[in-house]
């Protein structure tokens, strides 16, 4: 159930992302799922968390342009660095979780940038893709700790109706 | 835990190298995933036009109408009809265009609708609501009235993905209309193409029409790609630096044609 609810909003999140955010000069446009890795791996467990980064992941790259594992592969890593960042840090915190955000959009920008510097040699030169890459790390950054926000209301909101929803059920069967 | 640390990303960079060199074989999975989201993403941007035409159209003229009931009630009449009537025009003309274009053109081409974008900035791919049920195959040329769109690169059942022209991955065989001098046209990453290896002994000007030249196997002879918009030739090197303007603008596209000829006839250049 909390995993099906958690691929519901990592499915909102892709078709808000590739159709009304989508096109145009948009340089600034970061990827809402770097913060929703962020999210999985300070709020949720494994077992609801993974399948729905897998998903995400496969989703991602059948959508994208790109190489096909690449967004599979950077949630991953991003959801495994943040699991081993909390272990030593208060991910309550928000300075931590926007240290994260920030760290997490950087590094997939920097990848997928990487990627198309290595596959594609006409893009040109390296230095052409920092603005973009600094854009939408500074967006990512500003932006992400509220999408976090956002998602931990979300999460509180759906986990009291689904208690209710039990404990509604529990005492009507006492009767 | 370092050393399984870096074997990971040496295998996760290995099998990322090999995904991306035999992209085909995993070819099944992103159908698949197109087959589910697609229909979706198609859902959402028709709902959202329709919400965004009721807003303009109805909400909005309501509530400026608050303020003078009257006059605005025949400022919102006039206002939606002339609306109405405008948003009618304009879309005849596009589909008048798009209809001469479908009709003088000697290609079977069926229209299609961009339901999707690519989620990254940094590659240009659209989805399309037509897939093999219609006809469509990887390698179908997509044109529009301005000028080549891009190439199928991935079809399921009903919906397609295109790599669009300006993609730093497209390649078209091309001419430059007046001089027939010949080169590649490339995508950049942004709204312009390279037009590479031109040698610097032809003469190429700012403003001449680039047409595809047929060679490539993919887009028909004459297609439009756009107008030469900077030529610098340097000192050194035997081929001039081009850049071309594509005609068409990516940001805005809603209809777009495809190709489905297997064998492609020259389609008449018009300056």
């Amino acid at each position: 159930m909390r995993t099906l609810f958690l691929f519901i909003i990592c499915l909102l999140l892709i078709l808000f992302q590739t159709t009304l955010l989508a096109g145009g000069d948009r340089t600034w446009l970061y990827d809402l799922m770097g913060p929703y890795a962020v999210y999985l791996a300070i709020r949720q467990r494994h077992e609801h968390a993974v399948p729905v980064i897998v998903l995400g992941g496969i989703i991602m790259d059948g959508l994208s342009g790109g190489i096909f594992g690449m967004y599979l592969s950077i949630y991953l890593w991003m959801y495994a660095g943040v699991r081993q960042v909390i272990k030593y840090f208060h991910a309550e915190n928000i300075l931590i979780v926007m240290i994260l955000i920030f760290l997490c959009v950087s590094f997939e920008s920097a990848a997928i940038a990487f990627s198309v510097l290595v596959l594609t040699p006409v893009i040109g030169p390296a230095e052409r893709l920092l603005p973009i890459v600094g854009k939408q790390v500074f967006w990512g950054t500003v932006t992400g700790p509220f999408l976090l926000f956002l998602l931990v209301r979300c999460d509180r909101l759906a986990h009291s109706m689904e208690k209710r929803h039990f404990t509604d059920r529990y005492v009507l069967g006492k009767r | 835990m370092v050393g399984i640390v870096i074997a990971l990303v040496m295998m996760n960079i290995l099998l990322l190298t090999l995904t991306g060199k035999y992209s085909a074989s995993l070819g099944g999975l992103g159908r698949g995933t197109m087959v589910i989201i697609s229909p979706l993403q198609e859902s959402l941007t028709v709902f959202v036009q329709s919400v965004k035409l009721i807003w303009y159209q109805y909400f909005f003229l309501v509530s400026t109408a608050e303020e003078n009931r009257e006059l605005k009630k025949m400022l919102a009449e006039s206002r939606l009809r002339f609306s109405q009537y405008d948003e009618a025009r304009i879309a005849n003309a596009r589909l008048r265009q798009l209809l001469d274009f479908e009709e003088t053109t000697p290609l079977p081409m069926i229209a299609a609708q961009v339901v999707g974008k690519d989620p990254s900035h940094w590659s240009k791919t659209l989805i399309l609501d037509k897939g093999t049920v219609h006809g469509v195959h990887h390698g179908f040329p997509v044109v529009v009235p301005d000028g080549i769109v891009g190439m199928v690169i991935d079809a399921s059942g009903h919906f397609s993905k295109i790599l669009l022209l300006t993609d730093p991955n497209s390649a078209v065989d091309a001419l430059v209309q007046k001089t027939r001098v010949r080169g590649i046209v490339k995508g950049s990453g942004k709204n312009i193409c390279t037009f590479d290896y031109a040698l610097r002994k032809f003469d190429v000007d700012v403003g001449d029409v680039v047409v595809s030249s047929g060679l490539d196997g993919v887009f028909p002879k004459g297609l439009k790609v756009g107008r030469i918009s900077d030529v610098t030739r340097m000192d050194a090197g035997i081929f001039q630096h081009i850049e071309v303007a594509p005609d068409v603008d990516f940001d805005i596209l809603e209809e777009v044609f495809i190709v489905t000829a297997s064998s492609l006839p020259e389609f008449s250049e018009t300056p």
